[in-house]
């Protein structure tokens, strides 16, 4: 709850600095470090779960590759849940999603400090459909963009490396399937985190796959745009 | 101001352009999920020479390495043609998510860089960059890998220790969880030349089915490796 109050503050704030004639001397300027973030679902129907950013100094990396997923991202990937996540970042600018973003759609926001030592971004959210897919960004090193100046990322499919890609119906927490999110255990074949292999479906095979051919996805999933304001 | 420095470092890049010697430390990630690589060829060369060409029919040497992992017939390739080289850098099989870092001193005119090494469990797949031209400008420059099929043996994934040139069949699985019994999942290549791999179907029969591989363990999707160049 605390952490939704936190992105809901941030995007006020955002919304008051927006205009540059307001300055009642109150509130931080985070047009000094300020962001918008364009995301864009770019796969046929994996829905992501509600996004988690946060900016940050850089000094934070959320996850690596062939490192064992932190408890933060293994619930995330697991079950779609950011606020793990969210409360590592707590006291720096975080930002939730209120709810998944779908297929195909766009989802904007601000983010931004008056720090200019919050100057790295971390955005994570699941792919639903799936045992434990995620994507995102890490560590990003935001601080050489001047006013005005866009970046955009094409992030690929991780694999948390925390449960074994069943497809079970019991194991997908997305609407395709409606089955578990996060479990403590952790039982996949590697146990790191490394890019997602894809998910394989009843269509190619799969028999007891709560996934069809829809729920396939090939890399990028994301598209991440920051435009610096 | 800011333009210019960026056009010229592009420029520097394009060129290539590193005629003189060069320290370079390098890190190369397998990034897939459930597939070994085997050891690594790593070399800067003139760029008259290649370890592979997409689109080309693949060297017995390369065939070789790509069926069984054996990179010494290309080792040999580039020693002949005066490149710099590591071997066997990660010291056997790279692991899913594992990463190994080295240097590479090269000689001059060895201004390209190319890296190969087979995927295991497949049957003549294998990671791999041609004739990357070496940055010039110092910086630290990220590149991503693909997989490759060398177009010379059968996907059948099969997996019944075959890994000499010629004889059918996957060597080994490093996971050790592949199944027996498949019934093979393709009888011939239809592209003979190195050509995007098409990435293995395995099944979830661990005792039957056409494959002998685990489509929910030992698929993948491009890139496959994450290359790292530090030009100091």
């Amino acid at each position: 709850m605390k952490t939704i109050l936190m992105g809901a503050i941030i995007l006020g704030l955002t919304a008051c600095s927006s205009d540059s004639s307001d300055d009642n001397g109150t509130t931080p300027d985070i047009t000094m470090n300020g962001y918008r973030i364009e995301l864009v679902n770019l796969t046929n129907n994996q829905h992501l779960s509600p996004p988690a950013a946060m900016l940050h100094d850089g000094s934070f990396s959320a996850w690596e590759i062939g490192k064992p997923a932190s408890d933060a991202i293994e619930v995330l990937a697991e079950g779609g849940n950011n606020s793990k996540l969210i409360m590592l970042q707590q006291g720096n600018p975080t930002f939730s999603g209120k709810g998944e973003l779908l297929a195909g759609k766009t989802l904007s926001f601000e983010i931004g400090s008056s720090d200019d030592k919050l100057s790295h971004l971390t955005l994570a959210t699941m792919l639903v459909n799936t045992n434990d897919a995620f994507t995102g960004l890490t560590n990003i090193d935001l601080s050489a963009m001047q006013s005005g100046d866009s970046r955009t990322f094409l992030t690929p499919a991780y694999d948390a490396g925390t449960e074994f890609n069943d497809e079970l119906a019991a194991h997908v927490p997305g609407p395709v399937a409606g089955g578990e999110g996060f479990n403590a255990a952790r039982d996949d074949v590697t146990g790191v985190v490394t890019y997602h292999a894809g998910v394989v479906s009843r269509d190619d095979g799969a028999a007891d796959s709560a996934l069809t051919q829809a729920e396939r996805f090939d890399n990028p999933v994301l598209l991440v745009r920051i435009t610096r304001l | 101001m800011k333009y210019r420095i960026l056009a010229t470092s592009l420029l520097a890049f394009l060129a290539g352009g590193a005629v003189e010697a060069q320290e370079l430390d390098i890190t190369i990630t397998n990034l897939t999920h459930g597939s070994h690589f085997t050891p690594l060829l790593v070399a800067a060369h003139p760029d008259s020479m290649h370890l592979f060409e997409v689109g080309k029919p693949a060297s017995d040497k390369l065939q070789a390495m790509a069926e069984g992992g054996d990179i010494s017939g290309l080792t040999a390739d580039v020693d002949a043609a005066g490149g710099d080289k590591v071997a066997n850098p990660a010291a056997g099989l790279l692991a899913p998510g594992d990463s190994t870092s080295f240097s590479l001193t090269t000689g001059d005119g060895n201004d390209r860089l190319s890296v190969v090494a087979m995927v295991l469990p497949t049957n003549d797949g294998f990671v791999g960059m041609d004739s990357l031209p070496i940055p010039a400008t110092p910086g630290s420059y990220t590149f991503k890998m693909n997989a490759w099929d060398a177009g010379t043996e059968a996907n059948d994934e099969i997996v019944n220790g075959g890994g000499t040139p010629g004889v059918a069949g996957i060597p080994l699985d490093p996971l050790k969880k592949n199944g027996t019994g498949g019934s093979g999942v393709a009888a011939a290549d239809s592209n003979g030349n190195v050509h995007i791999h098409r990435g293995v179907i395995g099944d979830t029969d661990p005792a039957g089915g056409p494959s002998d591989l685990d489509s929910r363990i030992h698929r993948w999707l491009n890139p496959v490796a994450r290359l790292t160049i530090t030009v100091k």
